[in-house]
Order: structure tokens, then C-alpha cells, then sequence
């Protein structure tokens, strides 16, 4: 349950902030045009509200194991797949969660965004479970 | 520019962010959760997963009724255009580790390195993409 509240107030704040619009996604990244930067606003008091919320409420007395992200240092997967991130980003005007959001108007090119982020994130898990299996072999 | 909306919807998805982490001790990052979903290693572990992004739907449905305003959102790129990009995403996303909201909110809440590297490439990246392709082109 409460992973579903999570979400649901997730994609109010996406909607609230216009984020499941790429065009104001689009204005904000498009520095030489007519630059908007109300996408600065949204992820500068997300992250406060976040860094706030992680300290008053620390999960460790609630006994929930906490599950950090594997990896440790700064790599090459990280910055070439952040530049590819970004590009396809600069592309549509969608990351992820808008594009789920935005999925509920039912636009044929929200959905097709979709399903080829997934063949993209299918192909690069099944590269890395290939690499770990012969490796461990 | 109106300050309100996006200052609003960031503490949403901040406050989101900071559900998650508490009840469930996980990190809100939207292209790990879908991803996840997709993942035959990860089989035992789709619930939350699913309850989050059915949040996600319900939540913009929702938002989207009380803002009208909000529906009305034109897609500028090409069907191919939306195929490379979610393609590039998926890939992206699942190499660098996180997206927007993993890296960009979550991880820069928690002040990590990594995060603080990927974001800064992946902002970079998409504007310099948008510099181009509508400027220099």
C-alpha cells in the first residue's frame, strides 16, 4: 500500500510541475531558445524535500533493510550510459516517469516511447546476465 | 514564469521519494523500478514494483481530471523519433545506473558522487542535444 501511495503522489507532483508535458521538458533543455527553467525549480525542491525527508525519517528503526544502489564509484557504464540517457532525453523530452505518467492519455507516441525504453532496458540486462554467466564459468 | 507549480510538484515527488524510502527502504528511481518489473532475476520482487507504478497511473488519471489544462500536450517528435528515444533511454538508464529521478532527485538528496556525476552528464548531454538538433541544424 504504501508503495502505491508513493507512486500516486509521485505522478501528482509530475503532473503539478507540467513534467508529463516534453515540451516544457523540451523549453527547459533548449538553453539557446527561449530558455524556461521551471524544471530546475521542481528538481531543486525535490531534492530538499528528499535530503529532509531521508533525515527525519531514517527507515533503520523501522527494521527495513535499506537497498542501496550496487555500485560504489564513478565508471565508464555510469558516464556513457548517463550521455545516452541524455540524448535520448534531449530527443523526445521524456524520461521515464513522465513517460509512465503521461502513458495515461494515451497517446500512441507516449506508448511507443514506452515499449522501446523496455526493449532497451530488456537488451542491456540480458547483455550483463550473459557477462556474469561467463564469468562465473 | 509561475513559481508555484514547480515548486509544489517537487516537494510531491520529493515527499513521494520520501514515502517510499521509509516504508519500503527503497530508492525512487523509476527507470530501476520498471526495469525490475522486466527482470527474470528479480522475480520475488515485483509487488511493490507494480503497486508503485499502478500509483503512478491512478495518480496522473487522477491529477489530470482536477487540471484539465494538464491533458492538453502536443508531442512534437516523429513515431521513429520516440522509438530511438525510449531505445536510448532504456539503454542509457539501465547502464548509467538511474535517471532523473534515481539519480537527479534521490541520489542528489543522498549527496552520492555517482549520482552527482551522472546527473550533471545527462543535463548536459540533452542540452547540448537540443543546442543542435534545433539550433545548429
Amino acid at each position: 500500500m504504501a508503495s502505491f501511495i508513493a507512486g500516486f503522489v509521485f505522478a501528482v507532483g509530475l503532473v503539478v510541475a507540467d513534467l508529463t508535458n516534453p515540451q516544457t521538458v523540451m523549453d527547459f533543455l533548449d538553453v539557446l531558445g527561449d530558455w524556461n527553467p521551471s524544471l530546475l525549480f521542481v528538481l531543486v525542491s525535490a531534492i530538499i524535500t528528499t535530503h529532509l525527508g531521508g533525515k527525519v525519517i531514517a527507515p533503520k528503526k523501522h527494521n527495513i533493510a535499506f537497498a542501496p544502489p550496487e555500485h560504489s564509484s564513478v565508471d565508464m557504464k555510469l558516464i556513457c550510459g548517463s550521455a545516452i540517457f541524455g540524448v535520448g532525453w534531449g530527443l523526445a523530452g521524456y524520461c521515464p516517469g513522465p513517460a509512465v505518467a503521461g502513458a495515461t492519455l494515451l497517446q500512441t507516441k507516449t506508448w511507443v516511447f514506452i515499449v522501446a525504453m523496455l526493449v532497451g532496458m530488456a537488451l542491456v540486462n540480458f547483455i550483463f546476465r550473459c557477462n556474469s554467466r561467463s564469468q562465473s564459468d | 514564469m509561475e513559481l508555484l507549480s514547480p515548486i509544489v510538484g517537487g516537494i510531491l515527488i520529493g515527499l513521494a521519494a520520501s514515502i517510499l524510502f521509509h516504508f519500503k527502504g527503497r530508492i525512487a528511481g523509476i527507470s530501476g523500478i520498471v526495469s525490475g518489473l522486466i527482470d527474470p532475476n528479480k522475480s520475488g520482487d515485483k509487488k511493490w514494483r507494480l503497486l508503485f507504478i499502478f500509483g503512478i497511473l491512478f495518480g496522473a488519471l487522477v491529477t489530470m481530471q482536477l487540471m484539465p489544462e494538464r491533458r492538453s500536450v502536443e508531442i512534437d517528435g516523429s513515431l521513429i523519433t520516440m522509438v530511438l528515444a525510449g531505445f536510448l533511454v532504456g539503454i542509457g538508464t539501465r547502464l548509467g545506473g538511474g535517471c532523473t529521478s534515481g539519480h537527479g532527485v534521490c541520489g542528489m538528496a543522498r549527496m552520492s558522487t555517482r549520482s552527482f556525476v551522472a546527473s550533471v552528464i545527462f543535463v548536459s548531454a540533452a542540452m547540448l542535444f537540443v543546442a543542435i538538433s534545433r539550433h545548429l541544424y
